[in-house]
């Protein structure tokens, strides 16, 4: 009996407590629909304070977007009569809240595009973003070439302006490793690249580590380099309006040299279940001679090497008989800000704020700082890295910027391709046909 | 019985001893792993991914607190899993009783209804619920999980619940009726008492899954004071970077508070049938 | 019974709260995703009316039927590994033998205490190709060729996630058990019971009867847990490589929110709960000519 009223007064308590956490949920809310129509009022009066709400993946604690984080910060502190609302979500999740938020019609202010491209260009085909045309006075051409910015303009109207440019593919090689095999200088040719493969795998050491566990990585650092040599840089253009397919033989052929590649040894045999950190942590701990990721892998680089490690930079070496050449590069442009099309005027011209401060000089300065290439032409400062100085000095011969597969292609598409290659370079995996044929097939739907 | 304190060991019960011995190593060392492994730097990790750090690095736990932002987030986990359990088990235990001890002519529908509830792929709702949501004015307070939460895990709490029901003599309600109990009394002063191991059991299962649920925390939640562990658990990982030893960290602190609440819990699961009065 | 008849009210007033909540917040949004399945959107733009072209394309998808496969894989080491896995702890842990040995108890439930980032990260480790501890230890005794890339390798990864599902739940199973069980008294499951094969009959020939509404319940929730799982394989694998670890829900994801085929991927859910709804009653139809 006893028992029984212990068990009746827990329920009670339970009861109770569910009922304490419901009231207080309301007046929670409450007070809150209370402090914005106390702003409302207050506005009316005099100083009026403009709220943005601003979805992004910027964090104060990320050694890549915490650059960013802290320029908003700055903005804000300029800027008191403007109060940004920051939502930071995880970068992996950061698709499935800005869909759902999109598809529910309940976008915020202020809308992080972490890459320009087609999936932009779907959300800006909607009509859920407004255009910046009438805002673009602001940034003179000689400062922020059309050409750097191209990735965030659809179909003429310019959305939004990326932070910082992104060289989709370095080779980071070990200097030592590379010496004791016999390789002072970087082979310029693919075939000597190959050879050199070749080499290294028959000295027992693996040639080169790619993390590709999301399917990203060799998508955009060994397809898309592949692509603009063997076709130039027009190739997914041509592709997307139809003069060419994914079977015909250019795309084929940097198909069929991935997978060449792959038999021959020249990736670490877990490429596609470790990502790009545990690849890194291969390379410094001198598991294999190269590392191939876009410029952003300088960064876990610089940190995390040894001060004995001597790291090379190389660019992917010119295919003989090619159309393209080693003065071009396949870049992606980022962390771009655009706006909701629903924005008034008021929010607006604070939208027109943030942006020219985001999007400034001493903005763009910041971001070199800390270990990035900007779009924009500005000074590079006296302080900067000096291993992303050396490699910011490999690129002084790139002359043409080409774009990234994941970039260009449709959504559906990417997703198939990083599968296509994945499969490419498993073990018993798909042929190259197979994988064209499947492309073909998700373009034309 | 109670007198032989240890039975004696025949053959085979050493043999359930060594199988028990084996799976309890094969079931605790993964968490040991994990605890090691919080305290090592990133190089360490890949280095020498088994071994037992050479200079603890504790600061990952300070870290670790700060980047996932541990102090707020725990405190929204901690109201939002244990309103929506306490929720769900109220209503759940009365729903389970009905279907369990009583006839009626929609009661064959009802458990089929209720089985739905338990095949659905929770990303397929998230677009839906958010719309609800909004339309509904509850986005972005307390109530925003609770609901959710509640509704989700009901089918399973209704099936534990009732499956361990079915298995009570008739002889309960009988004897509550002699005794002249209404219903509710039945339901309160004779079932839930013997529900004890069940509650328990769904109690558990309640916690574990609000407690980690992710997807509608971090699609129905903006408001960055109202947020849930597992998003702040999730910012250990951004585009180009991934800190496994911070995350193990955080992972390690926050298994603290579950294993502490499995622990508390645990006795119930074998609280026994001290109802004996109706011991079939 | 009969005076329960005449407060026909107090049984809809005990089941309603439970039908509205879950009627608002769960089967409302999964109609509303049944409803989505048959328009062509992406999201963003608006809907266009498709009918029932997204599951004509459905059924001539090879990749979805191959998810489908592997969320067979998952029902069947479910079923057959974590249930009488389970039955078999619960009733050590029940019997005279280890009742007094708390420890098991919170051990084995253990791996379904920590949540499923921990339990990816740590078997992620185990089979790492370089240094995973199942490499390290086959090529320590030498069997240098047994070494593999186990979640690399597309015809062996499901069974080895299909083995971390398995360690991961066993413990659920065994506390779902370990709770019907109480209502079998202890004396039954003596350990000396389980000696030889009468023994095992005979606890089988008592035991199962009892908590056959219990067994019942966890071949539902095995199946329809095999068939919704997620958030092992999202971060294990993320269905790769090369969709040889996808399953339902993996692809259903990606589809909606990378390729951003929202109508798709509605009725890629919809058909994930029409197999499972089949699988079950299937099985509860096995189970129940099994029971008689």
């Amino acid at each position: 009996m006893i028992k029984m009223k212990r068990m009746r007064t827990f329920w009670l308590y339970l009861l109770v407590t569910v009922m304490i956490v419901v009231l207080s949920a309301c007046g929670q809310s409450d007070n809150t629909d209370n402090a914005s129509g106390n702003a409302g009022n207050a506005g009316n009066g005099g100083q009026k304070q403009v709220e943005l709400s601003f979805m992004t993946t910027w964090s104060e604690s990320d050694p890549f977007t915490g650059v960013y984080y802290k320029n908003a910060m700055a903005f804000e502190k300029a800027n008191p009569d403007i109060k940004l609302d920051i939502e930071t979500i995880p970068y992996n999740d950061y698709p499935v809240k800005l869909n759902t938020t999109a598809a529910g019609g309940n976008l915020p202010d202020l809308i992080l595009m972490i890459g320009g491209g087609s999936m932009f260009e779907q959300i800006a085909r909607s009509g859920s973003l407004m255009p910046i045309d009438d805002m673009m006075g602001n940034w003179k051409e000689d400062f922020l070439p059309a050409s750097k910015i191209k990735e965030f303009n659809v179909d003429g109207k310019q959305y939004g302006i990326p932070g910082e440019i992104s060289y989709a593919t370095v080779i980071y090689y070990n200097k030592k490793i590379m010496k004791d095999a016999g390789y002072t200088e970087f082979p310029k040719t693919y075939e000597a690249f190959k050879a050199m493969v070749k080499d290294l795998k028959a000295k027992n050491i693996t040639p080169i580590s790619y993390g590709n566990k999301t399917g990203s990585v060799l998508l955009a650092s060994l397809l898309s380099p592949l692509n603009e040599r063997i076709s130039g840089s027009g190739l997914y253009e041509e592709i997307k309006s139809g003069k060419q397919k994914f079977t015909d033989t250019e795309f084929m052929t940097a198909l069929k040299d991935i997978k060449e590649l792959s038999d021959m040894g020249a990736f670490n045999v877990d490429l596609n279940s470790i990502d790009n950190v545990q690849a890194t942590n291969l390379f410094l701990s001198g598991k294999s001679a190269m590392y191939i990721d876009g410029s952003w892998g300088a960064k876990q680089i610089s940190k995390d090497k040894a001060a004995d490690f001597e790291v090379g930079f190389a660019l992917f070496p010119q295919i003989e008989g090619g159309k393209g050449s080693m003065s071009a590069m396949p870049a992606a442009t980022n962390q771009g800000v655009v706006l909701n099309a629903k924005l008034d005027d008021a929010k607006k011209a604070a939208a027109e704020k943030f942006l020219q401060f985001m999007y400034s000089k001493e903005s763009y300065q910041n971001i070199i700082r800390d270990g990035n290439m900007v779009p924009a032409n500005v000074e590079t400062p006296a302080d900067v890295d000096p291993l992303f100085k050396e490699m910011t000095g490999t690129f002084a011969g790139i002359k043409e910027i080409a774009p990234v597969y994941d970039v260009a292609m449709p959504a559906t598409v990417v997703t198939a391709t990083k599968n296509g290659l994945q499969g490419l370079t498993t073990p018993g995996g798909t042929t190259p046909e197979a994988v064209a044929d499947s492309l073909q097939k998700e373009l034309g739907q | 019985m109670e007198q032989r304190l240890r039975p004696k060991r025949s053959l085979s019960a050493q043999i359930h001893r060594l199988v028990l011995l084996l799976l309890l190593v094969i079931n605790i060392y993964p968490l040991l792993w994990m605890v090691l492994n919080s305290l090592k730097t990133e190089q360490e990790l890949t280095a020498n991914p088994f071994g037992i750090a050479r200079q603890p690095v504790w600061s990952n736990y300070v870290e670790a607190w700060k980047v996932a932002k541990l102090g707020p987030y725990l405190l929204n986990s901690i109201i939002v899993t244990l309103s929506a359990v306490v929720l769900t088990l109220l209503v759940g235990a009365l729903a389970a009783f009905f279907l369990s001890r009583f006839e009626f002519k929609s009661k064959g529908f009802l458990l089929v209804y209720f089985t739905f509830g338990m095949l659905i792929p929770i990303h397929a709702t998230l677009v839906p619920l958010f719309i609800e949501m909004r339309t509904l004015n509850l986005m972005d307070n307390r109530l925003t999980l609770l609901l959710p939460y509640t509704a989700f895990n009901l089918p399973i709490t209704i099936f534990i619940l009732a499956g361990f029901m079915n298995a009570f003599p008739k002889e309960v309600e009988e004897a509550g009726i002699m005794d002249g109990c209404s219903v509710m009394g039945i339901f309160g002063r004779l079932i839930l008492p013997m529900l004890t191991p069940a509650l328990a059991t769904a109690f558990i299962i309640n916690f574990l899954n609000n407690w980690n649920e992710f997807s509608f925390a971090l699609v129905l939640i903006t408001d960055g004071a109202l947020k849930t562990l597992p998003i702040g658990l999730a910012s250990f990982a951004g585009q180009y970077n991934r800190s496994y030893t911070l995350q193990m960290a955080g992972l390690t602190i926050v298994l603290v508070p579950t294993l502490l609440f499995y622990l508390s819990v645990q006795k119930y699961l074998t609280a026994g049938m001290t109802a004996g009065a109706v011991k079939g | 019974m009969q005076i329960f008849l005449r407060h026909k009210w107090i049984i809809a007033a005990g089941l309603i709260p439970a039908i509205a909540i879950y009627t608002m917040f769960s089967i409302y949004p999964i109609l509303s995703s049944v409803y989505y399945s048959f328009f062509k959107w992406d999201g963003f733009s608006p809907k266009q009316w498709y009918g029932l072209q997204n599951y004509a394309n459905l059924i001539e998808d090879g990749v979805f039927w191959q998810s489908i496969r592997n969320n067979l894989y998952f029902v069947l080491f479910s079923v057959l590994g974590e249930i009488p896995l389970g039955l078999y702890l619960a009733m050590m842990l029940h019997g005279k033998l280890f009742r007094r040995d708390g420890i098991f108890r919170t051990v084995f439930f253990m791996p379904v205490v920590i949540s499923t980032i921990v339990v990816s990260l740590i078997w992620n480790m185990f089979y790492n190709y370089q240094f995973g501890l199942v490499n390290t230890a086959l090529r320590a005794v030498g069997l240098d060729d047994w070494a593999q890339n186990w979640l690399g390798n597309p015809k062996l990864a499901i069974f080895v996630l299909c083995i971390v599902v398995v360690w991961q739940y066993t413990g659920l199973y065994m506390v779902i058990f370990l709770a019907a069980l109480q209502n079998v008294p202890s004396e039954v499951l003596e350990a000396a019971e389980l000696d030889g094969a009468v023994g095992i009959k005979r606890t089988w020939n008592i035991v199962v009867p009892i908590i056959a509404d219990t067994i019942f319940a966890s071949v539902v929730l095995c199946i329809s847990g095999a068939l919704r799982a997620f958030d092992l394989i999202y971060v294990m694998t993320n269905g790769g490589p090369s969709h040889s670890t996808e399953v339902g829900a993996t692809y259903m994801f990606s589809q909606t929110f990378s390729s951003m085929k929202y109508g798709y991927g509605s009725a890629i859910s919809t058909a994930i709960i029409i197999i499972s709804f089949g699988l079950i009653i299937i099985s509860q139809f096995i189970l129940r000519s099994v029971k008689r």
